[in-house]
Order: structure tokens, then sequence, then C-alpha cells
């Protein structure tokens, strides 16, 4: 039923749109029928936030950004997460706040999770075999396998990065995740999740330098209903072996002799 | 500990010292610090210390660890901080040759948090 629910929200939103441009013909994967052709599409390529762009913004938003990560905006949060998103102290967004921060990927080098991961202003790679697709991510470094055609377990363990498998449905990349923690962030202005979550990512190369990511969040522990979100990325030339670390010392030493005198009360 | 965002800068203002030497430079997360000493127009020594992106951000920029080394002489374009404390972020550097590294891409509108 959730998935019927899911796959009608989709529909309804507009998310699946499928083109055929950039579909390539290969080999098919290792548990196909023999003889069948599988269309996959090129995501080749390093992807990341327009240059201009201020890194990756602060939130997930809708195609029109009318989200902004505050109480006000039309995200259908459930009374708790609501009361959570007001209870934390982000560094980013509307109300940003350099001091006492709770952001626990600041805090405590948490992993960054998903979706967040797709607001810092670093890379993603695809890699792209018959079994498993894998995600590259620069920040961390760190990375996802999707496991392409296979069904999720009976209610996976929750982790920091969840369960994802994956399909292609025409030019689009499908990547459906559960099995999360409920630690992370969804963003950089603190919305939560619970471990129910469960995120459909869509990755589109809608021309050679664009890709277009599609997201549905279906968590009815946090979320009244399911809502979407989406991100345009460009084709990033250079910078995807230059990975990002998240060092406690190196936070520390920041915080010490940049932060803290620049958050000082003025004199 | 904290360390994102710039709601400590005054964004709308851009600092610039045009015969500013390097002191130190430090390579590291969450983000490279640019120390140097400059004369302001009372003719004190000022020792600044500018935030700057993170390494894999600074990369594709054309940047390298030694891009800027103790001694060089260039002229350093920044936010300062609000509070009055000789502390910014940056956003591009001139060599005397005319070549010009940015740290964050010219727009109309500040960097936003990285």
């Amino acid at each position: 039923m959730r998935n019927l629910l899911l796959h009608s929200a989709a529909v309804a939103l507009g998310l699946v749109v499928l083109s055929p441009a950039s579909v390539a013909q290969t080999s098919p994967p290792a548990n196909s029928k023999p003889g069948a052709q599988v269309q996959t599409p090129d995501l080749s390529g390093d992807w990341g936030a327009p240059l201009g762009s201020g890194g990756g913004g602060f939130i997930i938003s809708d195609p029109g950004e009318k989200k902004t990560g505050t109480a006000q905006d039309d995200t259908p949060y459930q009374p708790w997460a609501l009361a959570k998103l007001n209870s934390e102290r982000p560094e980013g967004g509307p109300r940003a706040t350099f001091e006492n921060t709770t952001d626990p990927r600041i805090k405590y080098c948490d992993p960054i999770g998903v979706p967040r991961i797709y607001l810092v202003p670093t890379q993603f790679r695809f890699v792209q075999t018959p079994d498993i697709v894998y995600i590259l991510y620069q920040y961390g470094p760190t990375w996802r396998p999707i496991l392409m055609g296979r069904p999720h377990r009976q209610e996976p363990d929750p982790t920091w990065w969840g369960e994802s498998v994956g399909k292609y449905e025409g030019d689009t990349l499908v990547v459906d995740s559960i099995g999360f923690n409920d630690k992370t962030w969804l963003d950089h202005v603190g919305r939560p999740h619970s471990d129910q979550m469960h995120l459909v990512e869509k990755f589109r190369r809608v021309n050679h330098d664009t890709l277009q990511m599609d997201l549905i969040f279906d968590d009815p522990k946090a979320y009244t209903k399911p809502w979407a979100g989406q991100k345009i990325f460009k084709l990033q030339h250079g910078g995807f072996d230059d990975a990002y670390a998240c060092s406690m010392s190196e936070y520390e030493h920041f915080q010490k002799s940049v932060t803290d005198p620049v958050v000082a009360p003025k004199k | 500990m904290a360390h994102h965002g710039n709601a400590g800068y005054d964004m709308t203002t851009m600092t610039t010292f045009q015969k500013a030497t390097i002191t130190e430079i430090e390579w590291t997360n969450p983000h490279c610090q640019i120390r140097f000493d400059a004369t302001n127009d009372k003719g004190a020594l000022e020792h600044w210390t500018l935030e700057a992106p993170p390494p894999s951000m600074l990369a594709p920029r054309e940047w390298v660890r030694k891009s800027l080394q103790a001694g060089d002489v260039i002229t350093i374009y920044f936010h300062a901080a609000k509070n009055g404390s000789p502390f910014g972020i940056i956003q591009k550097v001139e060599f005397p040759n005319g070549k010009v590294l940015h740290a964050y891409p010219d727009r109309d509108t500040a960097p936003k948090s990285e």
C-alpha cells in the first residue's frame, strides 16, 4: 500500500519524466535472462552544485524552492518533528547561529547521511556496474552501494546510510532506500527524520552538463504525508580527487582560532 | 563545536588591503586559514586571520597548498568580522603580476554556508 501511495505521489508530483536522451545499450546484468538488453543511462562524470550557487544550499527544497526550512513553510511535519526542528541550533538557514550548535555532523563529525550529503559543496560520482551502482562522495569520503534489481531485505537493521536498492526506469536511475537510523539531519537547518524514513532518489541527466535529482520523503512517523524535493547538479571539471575529511581535531582548532573570536561580543 | 556559516561576517562590505604580507597558511578542514600582516590607513600594523574554503573546494578553483606562501605580498579582498576583530572570510587574492585566484566566485550575493 505504501509503495502504491508513493508511486501515486510521484506521478502526482510529476517527478517521473522519461526521455530517450542519453540512454545507452549495455550488457545485461548477471541475473537477467539470456539475451535481454538493459538500457543504462550514462551518468558518468563528477557532479556538484552549480558554480555561484553558494555551495549546495541549506535545504532540499521543492522545485519552486518555496520551502525555507522554517516552521512556516509547507513541510508536513508531525508535531514532534516540528518541535525538534525548532529546538535545533543550526549553523545554516534562517535560524543560523554560530554558538552552541546541535548539528551532529559539526558537533561530533557524525556521518552526514543522505540526502544532506547533496547539500555540502563537494562532488559525487556514479560507478555503474550491472549488479551494483556505487555512488562515490568526495565528502567523507564515503560511498553507497546501490543493489540493482534486488528487493529490500525484511526489516534491515538501521544504519547511518540505510539500505539502497535500485533500478533504471528509462533514462532515470531510481534509488530506493530504507533502514536508516534517526541520527542524521535531512538538511543544514535541522529537519529531522525517523528510522521509518523511506527515501527515493531519482537521478536523470537532462543534458550533458546537468543532472536532476528528484526526491520523495515518505516517513509517516515524522511527516503527515510524503513530500518531494529536487536539486540540480552541474558537471564539474576537476577537484573530485581532493577528499573532504571530517576531523574533530581540525574542527576544534578552527573553532578556537577563528570561530570563537568571530562570535565574541563586540568590544 | 561550530565552524560554518557566515553570520559573523559583514557580507555587504568588501575590505581590501593592497599590500598584504602572507604570514601563514593552514591547509585544513573544515576551512583553510590565511594569516597576513598589513598596515592600516593610520600606519599601524595589523595581524589578520581569514577563513577560506576547504582544500576540496579550493582545488577546482586552481588553488594548491603553495599558492600563497609566507612572505608573499598580494592584494587581498575579504569580508571582515562584524565584531571588529581582525578576522574575515576571504573572497579573492590578486598577485603583483595581475593573476587573480578566487576563493569564492564573484557574485552579487555573499557566499553562503559551506
